[in-house]
């Protein structure tokens, strides 16, 4: 049998190979850099987000074999071209910046844990950074003057500031094949001593009392025989959550350095933040641009940057699945006319299938009963019976609550007057009707999470959460594919994929966080609240709750050691409040104006409303005060609580 | 190949008889001091035959927990192991956890520690039991151990591990901490020039989650997945591969249906051999082109595991592992049958046998 790729299973940002960057490239949404802030090349940058937020992408942009493949093929990547040239990292064809990335997870934080005074492990950290960065550095302008690296290393050479000569030369010297051969050194010497498991012997062990390679390749030359190359350093370290707390201290530090003359970014997941910033303000700024990619791509649609509005950062999602899939699709399917997000906006009409008779007349009756004979809905239950299929079954569905909301006004024995379809306007809404769509889907099992659209909320601003669910999807399209049928995947096939991916992603919260229990404990219970007030029959918060709330002043009591410590299940609240923010299970939104009062809106990752079946639009959350949420963690929780269903009785297993 | 003959006893009989004959010398045991129901197993069994006395050294476990039921468990496993040595006259020495900020790096602390104690000064005779120590220890424990038995120890050198599914199927681990290397198995430096990169990943059950995290950080061009083969349960690679089925057949693991190893899951040895032999393969085979990086990664049990090790070990592998943040208990298990199930293995690795 013939063998299909699925192009959402590869990470392509990963991926070093030529083919691996070609791929990149074409599938990369260039409407991330629309997010970047205007100064990016002279303060230091810092780049925040979730797993799986696109912070590591972002960076395989800038460095310099993906900046010269953009600016050797403008015609084929011409997004990404476009948006480089405007930020100015490609200029005339050629990339003006050194794009180097150095991933801080590779084991410095292990050099806290040696035994030795923390001054000794700082120096050890600079000279690993250092030989690490330099390497970086000579790998890189290898590839950009088209030299064999290491093999060439010789040709380069590092014409330093008069003022940094000397950093360069405590670096090995100004020839690369002898900074590379003196990085390799130190590499090697601490690495063996972080893995010796027998005592280990410190003579002649050495280290940086400062991190000495930013300031080295500050306004340096680079010259491959002789010959000027005309670019800027920016270095990027990714992955700062890794690092020990003194150590991303003594980075950030190094990095606000004014005297600094190259550019340099930071990303860092919002683990490495204190529970107390993730829940608090953040750390107060230091110099430091700061990017939190969630937050700007919730807000940045529609403002114009560089001439052009900024796209929603779902409508970029859609835009990556179809580049993604757009090759596959046609060599797997001959599909060259239709896109992937085509082919699941199916027609609604199909979601009722061969049951329009069963459920239509059901609804109807409920809706007439509720009627009771009154004239002052006629109107409205004539314009229903004109409807059919799924249309006629969501109408009836909107009356049965805009009836049930408007029998409960005061006046409506006084005024029983018919009320026309204008009426039915204002009384109902958009919201109103995706509630209805989704009691549909309560009360027959009728399909919801489908279509491009909701597929692409789903993903609740994070790449990976999209991809994962877009692989899912694209499998059944194979398997059409294989069926020689056209890869259409109806509305049914597209919730359960949605319910699976949505199941798995919450089994996965105890293996993947720390104190994933308590994350699900937490979870369960602001699902449960949120359920509880969806499903009433007046839909009041419709389309539904999504979440809770903490007034500010209560968020202020929480920060407290002093009120945590009273407060019975105020430390777990803590953990668990900052395990689920860090990583994107719970959105937080703060100083938000209700109800004469300020407060902390926290929102349910909309993939995981999904397995509680609420809705997926954001809006209604039911707030509790910090003594009812600090009560619910002080219940004693055992086990594994991932086959939890709320409530067992009321929906589908 | 070292082990290529070796001396292994399965059954807790087997371990009795073995070791009422060396036992005659005195032993110091290392063990754990953490709540698996198996901790005091192999001790109490040396100490029904021992003749000579007993030492323990045990090592202390993080994991301070919140959970009553779990800390009740540490608390009697500690019990019991204090009584057990108090009746026989040994002693008895807490080497407590070392304050780490990296969890990847308490293995090497631990085995360091123990070095400078200078336990090898005055024992000819260790014994290891891994049953109650996460892999992030006994790795590096057991690796410190073997090269001290190559350069300056000359004493005996034994692993046991209480083999029990049961018991590993009622642990719970959660969280995962950044993939990395175990201590004392990062392997070459990073900027070696490498042929190809294969990773030989031990499946088990529950671990998707860890494999996804190391095949990202691994980005191996090939995957050889080793399944358990014979086991007890025959199905259980099967189920391996129907529960993993996404990972393995997906684009990015890439793994070729010849590619599958099988391994006894009751001998490690077996697996030992079976990685050797690939390596030594691949290496002859791609000569020409470079070196191959082989790196492992183990998410079965205890006794597998400790066939990734010896290869390792061996031929200067790297060996990758997620570890878990918190360690528990599945609700509603029956620890005091826990105790009692599988069976206690040994393995003699350094000394008399291999002069």
């Amino acid at each position: 049998m013939r063998s299909f790729r699925n192009p959402f299973r590869s990470r392509t940002s990963e991926q070093q190979q030529q083919q691996g960057l070609q791929r990149f490239l074409r599938t990369y949404g260039a409407d991330v850099l629309d997010l970047l802030p205007e100064e990016l090349w002279d303060r230091p940058v810092i780049v925040r987000s979730a797993p799986g937020g696109g912070k590591t992408s972002l960076l395989r942009a800038f460095t310099v074999d993906a900046l010269q493949a953009i600016a050797a093929r403008p015609d084929e990547f011409d997004d990404l071209h476009r948006r480089m040239s405007d930020v100015g990292a490609i200029e005339s064809g050629l990339p003006r910046v050194l794009g180097v990335r150095v991933a801080l997870s590779q084991g410095y934080r292990d050099l806290m844990d040696l035994g030795v005074e923390p001054e000794v492990s700082r120096k050890l950290f600079f000279r690993l950074l250092d030989a690490h960065i330099v390497r970086a550095v000579c790998e890189a302008a290898s590839l950009l003057t088209g030299l064999k690296f290491p093999d060439d290393l010789a040709a380069l050479e590092f014409a330093p500031a008069a003022a940094t000569a000397e950093l360069l030369e405590r670096l090995g010297g100004f020839d690369g094949e002898v900074l590379f051969n003196q990085a390799r050194r130190a590499d090697s010497e601490i690495h063996d001593l972080l893995d010796s498991v027998l005592p280990i012997s410190w003579e002649g062990v050495s280290g940086h009392a400062a991190l000495l390679s930013l300031r080295a390749f500050s306004g340096v030359e680079i010259r491959v025989d002789g010959r000027e190359q005309r670019v800027l350093p920016l270095i990027m370290f990714d992955d700062g959550q890794d690092l020990a707390v003194d150590q991303r201290t003594a980075l950030l530090e190094a990095l606000a350095d004014r005297k600094l003359d190259l550019s340099r970014w930071y990303t860092e997941r919002y683990s490495a933040l204190t529970p107390e910033e993730v829940i608090g303000d953040g750390e107060p700024g230091r110099g430091h641009v700061v990017v939190p990619l969630e937050f700007r791509a919730r807000t940045m649609a529609g403002q114009i940057r560089n001439g052009r509005k900024v796209r929603p950062y779902e409508s970029m999602l859609i835009d990556v699945a179809n580049r993604r899939a757009s090759k596959p699709l046609a060599d797997y399917g001959d599909e060259t006319e239709t896109n992937f997000s085509e082919f699941l906006d199916v027609d609604e009409h199909d979601q009722l299938d061969q049951r329009s008779s069963e459920i239509i007349p059901v609804l109807r009756q409920r809706v007439i009963a509720i009627a009771s004979g009154r004239n002052r809905y006629q109107g409205w239950l004539d314009d229903a019976e004109e409807l059919y299929g799924y249309d006629a079954a969501l109408r009836w569905r909107e009356l049965e609550i805009v009836i049930i909301r408007d029998r409960d006004r005061g006046q409506l024995e006084l005024i029983d007057l018919p009320l026309t379809n204008e009426d039915l306007k204002a009384q109902s809404a958009s919201n109103i009707r995706e509630a209805a769509a989704l009691f549909l889907r309560h009360d027959y099992r009728l399909p919801y999470y489908f279509g491009s659209q909701r597929i692409s909320k789903l993903a609740s601003q994070n790449v990976e959460q999209f991809l994962v669910l877009s692989g899912s999807m694209f499998e059944d399209m194979l398997a059409l594919i294989t069926l020689r049928r056209r890869p259409w995947l109806d509305a049914t096939s597209q919730d359960r994929i949605v319910r699976a991916t949505s199941e798995a992603m919450w089994r996965a919260i105890p293996q993947r966080r720390s104190y994933g229990r308590d994350i699900q404990h937490l979870l369960l219970r602001i699902a449960g609240l949120a359920q509880r007030d969806t499903y009433r029959p007046k839909a009041p918060y419709a389309p539904g709750v999504t979440g809770t709330a903490l007034s500010m002043r209560d968020r202020a009591r929480l920060l407290d050691p002093a009120v945590r410590e009273r407060i019975p299940g105020a430390d777990a609240l803590f953990r668990a409040l900052a395990g689920a923010i860090g990583h994107n299970l719970l959105s937080a939104e703060l100083d938000r104006s209700v109800k004469n009062n300020r407060w902390m809106v926290l929102y349910l990752n909309r993939m995981l409303c999904a397995r509680f079946n609420l809705p997926i639009g954001y809006g209604g959350f039911r707030e509790r005060p910090l003594e009812d949420m600090c009560a619910w963690m002080a219940e004693p929780i055992s086990g594994d609580l991932s086959g939890i269903e709320l409530p067992p009785s009321l929906f589908d297993s | 190949m070292r082990w290529a003959r070796y001396i292994r006893t399965a059954g807790d009989d087997q371990f009795g008889e073995q070791w009422e004959v060396l036992a005659r010398d005195p032993v110091l045991v290392v063990t754990g001091g953490g709540f698996d129901p198996r901790v005091p197993r192999a001790l109490r069994r040396l100490l029904e035959v021992a003749k000579a006395q007993v030492d323990v050294v045990r090592i202390e476990l993080t994991g301070a927990t919140e959970d009553p039921e779990i800390a009740a468990i540490t608390q009697a496993n500690r019990t019991a192991v204090d009584a057990l040595i108090a009746d026989a006259g040994g002693t008895l020495i807490d080497q407590p956890f070392p304050s780490v900020q990296s969890l990847r790096s308490a293995g090497v602390n631990i085995s360091r520690a123990f070095h400078e104690a200078g336990y090898l000064d005055r024992h000819k005779q260790i014994l290891v039991d891994v049953s109650g120590l996460p892999r992030s220890v006994y790795f590096p424990l057991v690796l410190g151990l073997l090269r001290a038995s190559a350069t300056t120890w000359d004493g005996d050198l034994h692993v046991v591990a209480c083999d029990s599914h049961e018991v590993d199927s009622a642990l719970i681990e959660e969280g995962a901490e950044a993939p990395g290397p175990l201590g004392g198995f990062a392997g070459p430096t990073s900027d070696s020039a490498w042929a190809t990169t294969i990773w030989i990943p031990v499946l088990g059950e529950g671990m998707s989650e860890q494999l996804a995290a190391l095949l990202d950080a691994i980005g191996p061009e090939e995957v050889v997945p080793v399944l358990p083969f014979p086991s007890a349960d025959p199905r259980r690679g099967d189920n391996l591969v129907l529960e993993h089925r996404e990972l393995l057949t997906d684009d990015r693991f890439a793994v070729e249906s010849r590619n599958y190893i099988y391994a006894s899951e009751a001998n490690p040895f077996d697996l030992y051999r079976a990685i050797t032999d690939l390596h030594d393969r691949y290496q002859s085979a791609l000569r020409i082109l470079g070196a191959a990086k082989f790196v492992l990664s183990t998410h079965s049990s205890k006794l597998l595991s400790i066939g990734v090790l010896l290869a390792a070990y061996e031929n200067g592998l790297e060996v990758m592992h997620v570890s878990p943040s918190r360690y528990g208990l599945r609700a509603g298990v029956d620890v005091a049958s826990l105790a009692n199930a599988g069976q206690l293995v040994d393995l003699w690795l350094a000394g008399e046998p291999y002069r």
